[in-house]
């Protein structure tokens, strides 16, 4: 299953999902209908790699997504961020419930 | 260099750069549409590029429009903005407001305010326009 927006394309995969482009308040929807079905695995990953630019609608859907997994019992990552999306989640206090894993 | 659209068109941009009158400012009219934010992340990277500010320095300043545009369409959305863009030596900076030049409705949440509060030098939310201020470090302009 894969969501695609104007600049962003979430692709799942077999523990989470590949999501490439930019995250801002035009692209949060598409990829937040993507990460509200979570994978039946453990430990769930987004890697992000692809990712280029978020704001903090995208900082929204990923806190949701990693207190929906907390509750599911799962554990929740950011995997190979660029350094501009670890600034903006550093800065923005959100570094205890979002982490990465490189 | 000019680019203009009937300013009647729905989704039409406006794109005006006169060296003379806007002293060596560039205005970008968008439509206060979630769409559009990444045109001025555009316009952002290629205005911080010409003027020597570093990579780092250009994706704060393109996260800090982003936030300000955002927090605009949230009261304005439909109307259209006027991002007026700046430049000195030493600071890049872009007045945010609508083209109309009516007052804003903004009421900005915490986490756009606490990502202003670190990615800009100066921020202010003012009755007509949101005006970002991003000063370049020394390094960025000695080209390190």
């Amino acid at each position: 299953m894969s969501e695609q927006g104007a600049h962003l394309s979430v692709v799942a995969t077999a523990d989470g999902w590949t999501v490439e482009g930019e995250i801002d308040a035009h692209s949060a929807d598409s990829l937040a209908k993507a990460l509200s079905q979570l994978p039946n695995v453990p430990k769930i990953v987004a890697d992000f790699a692809g990712v280029t630019f978020m704001d903090s609608s995208g900082l929204r859907v990923l806190v949701d997504a990693a207190m929906q997994a907390t509750d599911a019992g799962k554990t929740f990552a950011i995997a190979n961020p660029q350094v501009a999306i670890r600034r903006v989640v550093e800065i923005s206090g959100l570094s205890g419930l979002l982490h990465f894993i490189d | 260099m000019s680019l203009q659209r009937p300013s009647g068109e729905r989704g039409s941009v406006s794109l005006v750069s006169d060296f003379e009158t806007y002293d060596d400012g560039v205005d970008v009219i968008v439509p206060l549409n979630p769409r559009f934010a990444s045109m001025l992340r555009t316009v952002t990277a290629s205005f911080g590029a010409d003027t020597g500010f570093s990579i780092d320095e250009i994706d704060d300043f393109k996260l800090a429009l982003t936030e300000a545009f955002s927090m605009l369409i949230v009261g304005h959305g439909g109307n259209r903005a006027r991002a007026s863009f700046a430049v000195t030596a030493a600071a890049m900076s872009v007045r945010l407001s609508l083209e109309s030049g009516d007052d804003l409705d903004v009421e900005p949440d915490e986490l756009a305010l606490a990502i202003l509060r670190a990615v800009v030098d100066s921020y202010e939310i003012g009755n007509v326009a949101i005006t970002l201020t991003k000063r370049a470090t020394e390094t960025s302009l000695l080209g390190g």
